[in-house]
């Protein structure tokens, strides 16, 4: 098992009644697996796949839960500078809007750089040599000119392929993708899920796959947890979910992306 | 895309919010004092500013005492001065301890009426002739400088909001058209905007200032001033709201206005221009101490309100040779009165800002 | 026939420098025509950089098209005076896609509809703005007592009833709907698409649903007009279109829509220099390529 959820409870720091986020969230990741978090907002799925990376807002305490991944049994308990040494290379994410995601005034080639900088330093060029073949892995053709390019320079579809270059980086065990194809159109969507197929079949990664579109899960994930309220009400392989839903809540998405 | 609902807010978070930073605080309640005062000079002085005696010229601060030399206690009481002089001709004052006059409250005095408008005749303290209390001083000609400050007060402190509503109106009305229609108008309305900010303010105000007529009087002279510190104070806010406008035009209110056939002006007016208010308030209460400094400086050089009108400029202008403050320091007081109230506007202004910062604002308003 | 556009073109100059000698242009629509019959649902769909946006204000009138001629109600719309265009705003409205601002923050809900009401002629009295103002929130399954409250106190889906309300207390006839769901909750979109069906059927409207989502497409529009680059490459019965995509770019949308597949290869299109649609039978329309 590669990453096990278990039980995690989060809540707001000094909130009422609504302030419990998440209630006793189990969520299990295989190795070389896509699993999805599906829920309409304010689910909680967002809030799960921060969890793991920790980087919860502040004002959010996790009161009860434990994270294990790979061998370290609960990463909620690691101290700051080893959570750091997981995020990026053994953890990444990839976010819904890659332009915010990325910093406007530095190059996106020196932005992926900084992952190898940081986690596994070697010499400039090296490392531009690695960040560009990564590029090329994601399916941009020009990676030179991307490399230099600025993230506004670039279109939707290509910033979110730079962004996953840049979670993949290190070839990470893990990548979380919270909601990563919302902002975009159908058919840069279709690719990019192509690249994520892909990535699971060539890098054996595994990807934690965040969205409220119940049609890219029952197209690209293996196992579903249907979240609603901060619960995880329904789990199971995509095919039997879809096929016989047993929540109501799973039946009303799956009604909404139906055709 | 939230489904929690959220609690109603309009602006009860800001004055909270003022109460709770101290020093925003302070601002806000030295302000108020100041203003109250200006309003009021006339009830709360103990003399008008007219009123001098060159018996008493420069005559320092008569404290008022409690205790007689006797060591007895008495109703608070100023002694007489008597003035002399040493061997080098300068004056010196002494203390003519035979001489009591007591302090009475709700003094009689000449009537006047406040700002024009309500009649009174009693003043709030006040001792009787032919006793002289001077809280802070007197100046060269044995005006009350206390009196004289709270008179001048009316002039710095109103100079700077009548100048700001001015320069403030005509910024947004420029600003909102220029940033609203685009294209031609706003190229036209920018560069005329330009030219005023390419000129150095102070040395246009006094190229302004010197084609006032010399036989102006002086609330002619204090109303143009106000015109011309507002001429030159529109174009920077002016530029600004062009910037919020180009951008607040794009918005999806403002296409559903105009595609429902609402006027350009009715447009301006109530969807663009109060989503700049935000905004525009901090800029006024920033822009206000400048206005004060700025007619301090005018008047501290002789081109703003003349003698015997009082304003904190002017009065600091008697206080230029050096012989003066190391003998009268007192007269250095009106700078004290500046500074207080442009720390005031600045502290306040600054506060405003944080509070409606967009990243600060919820967590502001849970508080 | 509700409304005809014939040779729509609305292009964006293209700043080069200061000197605005060389003019270059992005074409925003190039040469549209279409037509909405009354009572219909007509879905235009595209993805970003379509046009189908702008072709929406342009019908809007929010700017003029380059070229081209506008009909509603058979009467030339391009260039109307004032009476007629004021009427015209009347009967077209739009809801948009950002429920957060397409209602002004500072305004209350009465507010914003009273704007609305204040510019019909003759403007209605005070107690028929009420009880118009009762009616429309009623039918969008809201009450009278949101009228008081401001815009950020609702939810995405109520701020969006609350749009179509405002709309339709203008008693239009073309509704525009552009993204109108897109930012919505999955589960919420299900919700106002039905209000949106119900209410089409008791107003008597016709939509023209703007969207680049086919899936919600689908459900509601009985005609799919699909955009590319700002031209129009297939026009048709939705079942027919679904069915039977016949321009390659359509092929290629439905395939990444509806399968989440992308089409192979990129796309290489030969665009005629006309922009007549070729009639493939049963309404069923495509640009040669």
């Amino acid at each position: 098992m590669l990453l096990t959820i278990k039980d995690l409870s989060v809540r707001v720091e000094g909130g009422g009644n609504a302030a419990q986020i998440l209630t006793g969230v189990n969520v299990s990741v295989q190795p070389g697996e896509i699993v999805a978090l599906v829920g309409a907002s304010g689910s909680g799925k967002t809030t799960t796949g921060l969890a793991v990376m920790r980087l919860l807002d502040p004002g959010l305490r996790v009161t009860s839960g434990q994270i294990g991944f790979e061998d370290q049994p609960d990463l909620l308990t690691l101290p700051p500078a080893a959570m750091r040494r997981i995020r990026g290379s053994r953890i990444s994410m990839v976010f819904q809007d890659p332009l915010s995601a990325f910093n406007p005034v530095l190059t996106v080639g020196y932005q992926i750089d900084e992952v190898f900088k940081y986690h596994a330093p070697e010499s400039g060029q090296r490392i531009r040599s690695l960040t560009e073949g990564w590029l090329e892995q994601v399916g941009i053709p020009d990676a030179r000119r991307v490399y230099s390019s600025f993230p506004h320079q670039l279109s939707g579809g290509m910033r979110q392929r730079a962004m996953i270059a840049m979670a993949m980086a290190m070839q990470p065990r893990l990548i979380i993708a919270d909601e990563p194809t919302s902002n975009l159109d159908v058919t840069l969507q279709a690719r990019i899920l192509e690249l994520f197929q892909q990535l699971r079949k060539t890098q054996e990664v595994s990807i934690l796959f965040i969205t409220h579109d119940l049609g890219i899960v029952r197209h690209l994930c293996d196992r579903v947890y249907v979240m609603n309220v901060g619960m995880v009400v329904e789990s199971g392989k995509s095919v039997e979910v879809f096929e016989a839903p047993k929540e109501e809540y799973t039946q009303k998405l799956l009604k909404a992306v139906s055709v | 895309m939230n489904n929690t609902p959220k609690t109603t807010n309009k602006q009860p978070g800001l004055w909270g919010y003022l109460r709770r930073n101290r020093l925003a605080w302070t601002g806000v309640v030295i302000l108020g004092l100041l203003y109250f005062c200006a309003v009021c000079a006339d009830f709360v002085s103990p003399y008008s500013y007219l009123d001098e005696n060159r018996d008493y010229s420069f005559c320092p601060p008569t404290p008022i005492r409690l205790v007689d030399s006797d060591g007895r206690w008495q109703r608070p009481f100023v002694y007489g001065m008597t003035m002399g002089f040493d061997r080098d001709y300068r004056r010196v004052y002494e203390i003519d301890a035979s001489r009591k006059y007591p302090l009475r409250f709700l003094v009689k005095a000449e009537p006047y009426k406040i700002m024009g408008l309500i009649p009174g005749s009693r003043r709030l303290f006040g001792v009787e002739e032919p006793g002289r209390l001077y809280l802070w001083g007197a100046d060269s000609r044995g005006r009350d400088l206390f009196s004289r400050i709270l008179y001048g007060g009316r002039v710095s402190l109103f100079i700077g909001l009548i100048g700001v509503a001015i320069s403030f109106t005509i910024g947004l009305i420029i600003g909102g058209i220029a940033g609203y229609f685009g294209g031609k108008t706003d190229e036209i309305l920018m560069r005329m905007c330009e030219m005023f900010m390419m000129v150095p303010g102070f040395y246009l105000l006094l190229a302004l200032r010197a084609v006032v007529p010399p036989e102006f009087n002086s609330v002619q002279v204090f109303v143009s001033i106000v015109v011309i510190l507002a001429f030159i104070g529109w174009a920077g806010l002016a530029r600004i709201i062009r910037g919020m406008c180009l951008s607040l035009r794009e918005r999806e209110y403002v296409m559903a206005a105009k595609a429902m056939g609402v006027s350009d002006f009715q447009i301006i007016l109530r969807h663009i221009l109060p989503h700049t208010l935000s905004y525009s308030i901090v800029a006024i209460m920033l822009s206000i101490p400048s206005y004060i400094i700025m007619e301090s400086a005018l008047s501290f050089l002789g081109l703003g309100i003349q003698d015997p009108f009082a304003s904190w400029g002017n009065l600091l202008s008697e206080a230029m040779g050096i012989v003066q403050i190391k003998f009268a320091p007192w007269i250095l007081l009106p700078g004290l009165f500046i500074f207080l109230s442009v720390m005031s506007f600045n502290v306040i202004g600054d506060t405003l800002r944080d509070y409606l910062d967009p990243r600060l604002k919820a967590e502001n308003r849970n508080m | 026939m509700l409304l005809e556009l014939k040779n729509i073109r609305k292009y964006f100059p293209v700043k080069q420098g200061a000197l605005y000698r060389r003019r270059e242009f992005v074409r925003a629509v190039d040469d549209i025509s279409l037509s909405l019959e009354l009572g219909e649902n007509l879905g235009l769909v595209g993805e970003s950089g379509s046009g189908k946006t702008t072709l929406g204000r342009v019908i809007l009138k929010l700017f003029p098209p380059t070229s081209g001629r506008l009909y509603f109600q058979k009467q030339d719309m391009t260039c109307p005076e004032r009476s007629r265009l004021r009427a015209f705003r009347q009967s077209v409205q739009m809801i948009f896609q950002d429920p957060f601002n397409s209602l002004d923050p500072r305004f209350t809900i009465r507010n914003s509809f009273n704007e609305a009401l204040t510019l019909e002629r003759p403007a209605p009295k005070s107690d028929e703005r009420q009880r118009r103002m009762g009616e429309t929130l009623c039918a969008v399954g809201l009450t009278a007592d949101v009228l008081d409250r401001h815009p950020h106190e609702f939810s995405g889906g109520e701020r969006q009833r609350i749009a179509i309300a405002r709309a339709l207390i203008m008693q239009p006839k073309l509704l525009i709907l552009d993204e109108a769901t897109s930012s919505l909750d999955v589960l919420i979109q299900e919700q106002i698409l039905d209000y949106l069906k119900r209410l089409q059927h008791e107003f008597r409207l016709t939509y023209l649903f703007i969207s680049h989502d086919l899936r919600v497409v689908k459900k509601i529009c009985s005609r799919i007009a699909v955009m590319y680059m700002g031209r129009l490459v297939e026009l048709g019965p939705a079942a027919a279109v679904f069915a039977n995509p016949l321009h390659p770019y359509t092929r290629q949308l439905l395939t990444a829509a509806l399968e989440y597949r992308p089409g192979y290869g990129d796309l290489e299109i030969d665009w005629p220099d006309k922009s007549d649609l070729i009639d493939k039978g049963d309404g069923h329309f495509v640009l040669d390529y």
